[in-house]
């Protein structure tokens, strides 16, 4: 698994996050908003093929039993139930990083953890 | 790795591990106790690296094809780029950076702890923040009523089962119980019907009095005094 493969399955869950409706934005972790902090670098190593920001929302890693395990940051806009948009979010992103694996011949099982941090 | 091995490698090692020895000993010792790190391919990282700054002559087939190779030759160019960014800044700002780095830090501590959406999976959170201002507009919307604050937290002994503690401030032209009761109703039914987020109990805390605005046909409120 290379730098740029994790890069990709970030990047398919972050695009299924986003196409849920209602999804505003994804919120970037802690370490992603520090990067940002120091704006100036972190803007000449996304300009490489890293493409870190459009995932920023995006956490993911193998857990031992070799499944992978995301979290997925989101703001959702305030006119639709909470809970069933995260149920949501977490089957298309399940299903879209799942879809990945298998076309890649890496299928694994996928877990999927949303976290809602704002409603606007 | 000891400069002088006396012990050659025998005949019966693992071909892969013979070949990667074979390709390692091309290079100097130094350059392999100063670069430390063997890519999984046999050659020492410092070596692509050179080789990818022109100090290690030109590349060679197996730089070039290499996946290993190519990669740590893209994550050089990334950390160049990013060295390049930084030296072009004329005059580093490190109190900018710093504050930065601080507002990062504490808008991520703003979200307080997560709290578990009602699911069976439990792997559906919101933050704190998030849920009581929701919470706290709900409670807005009971006449005479300005929520001040509002925090929800796990119940003893249950994840995903919560508990609200919401202060507010209330006019006194109608009984307290009557008012409170219907802020704990509006409050457990945004919980459930917008949130999805299973509470068990609401306290209410009345702290303030509101005086009724002066402005004529106004019905907003003001704080008068706690």
């Amino acid at each position: 698994m290379t730098g740029s493969d994790r890069e990709n399955i970030h990047r398919a869950a972050a695009r299924a996050a986003l196409a849920v409706p209602g999804v505003v934005a994804l919120q970037p972790v802690l370490a992603d908003r520090l990067a940002l902090a120091a704006s100036r670098v972190y803007e000449a190593v996304a300009a490489g093929t890293i493409g870190r920001q459009e995932a920023a929302g995006v956490h993911g890693e193998i857990t031992s039993a070799g499944a992978w395990h995301l979290e997925v940051r989101c703001i959702l806009a305030g006119d639709h139930r909470v809970v069933d948009l995260a149920r949501r979010v977490r089957e298309d992103v399940r299903t879209a990083v799942a879809a990945y694996l298998d076309q890649h011949g890496r299928a694994a099982p996928v877990n999927v953890m949303v976290t809602v941090t704002r409603i606007v | 790795m000891a400069l002088d091995d006396p012990h050659p490698p025998s005949g019966d090692e693992p071909a892969g591990l013979s070949a990667v020895r074979g390709e390692a000993s091309m290079y100097s010792d130094a350059e392999l106790l100063a670069g430390g790190e063997l890519l999984p391919c046999g050659r020492p990282l410092g070596h692509a690296w050179q080789q990818a700054r022109g100090a290690a002559g030109a590349s060679d087939e197996h730089s070039s094809r290499c996946p290993h190779c190519r990669e740590a030759v893209e994550g050089l160019t990334a950390l160049d780029r990013a060295t390049r960014a930084l030296r072009a800044e004329e005059r580093p700002d490190g109190h900018s950076l710093a504050t930065r780095v601080i507002n990062a830090v504490r808008s991520e501590v703003r979200l307080g702890t997560m709290l578990l959406l009602d699911d069976p999976d439990h792997d559906l959170r919101i933050a704190e923040s998030a849920a009581a201002k929701v919470l706290r507009r709900a409670a807005d919307t009971v006449p005479g009523i300005r929520a001040a604050s509002c925090r929800v937290a796990a119940a003893k002994g249950a994840h995903a089962v919560h508990v609200v503690v919401i202060t507010v401030a209330a006019t006194l032209d109608q009984p307290l119980r009557g008012r409170a009761e219907a802020v704990r109703q509006a409050v457990l039914h945004s919980a459930e019907h917008l949130l999805g987020l299973a509470v068990t109990s609401v306290d209410v805390e009345v702290n303030a009095v509101l005086g009724r605005s002066r402005v004529p046909g106004d019905d907003r409120s003001e704080l008068s005094e706690r």
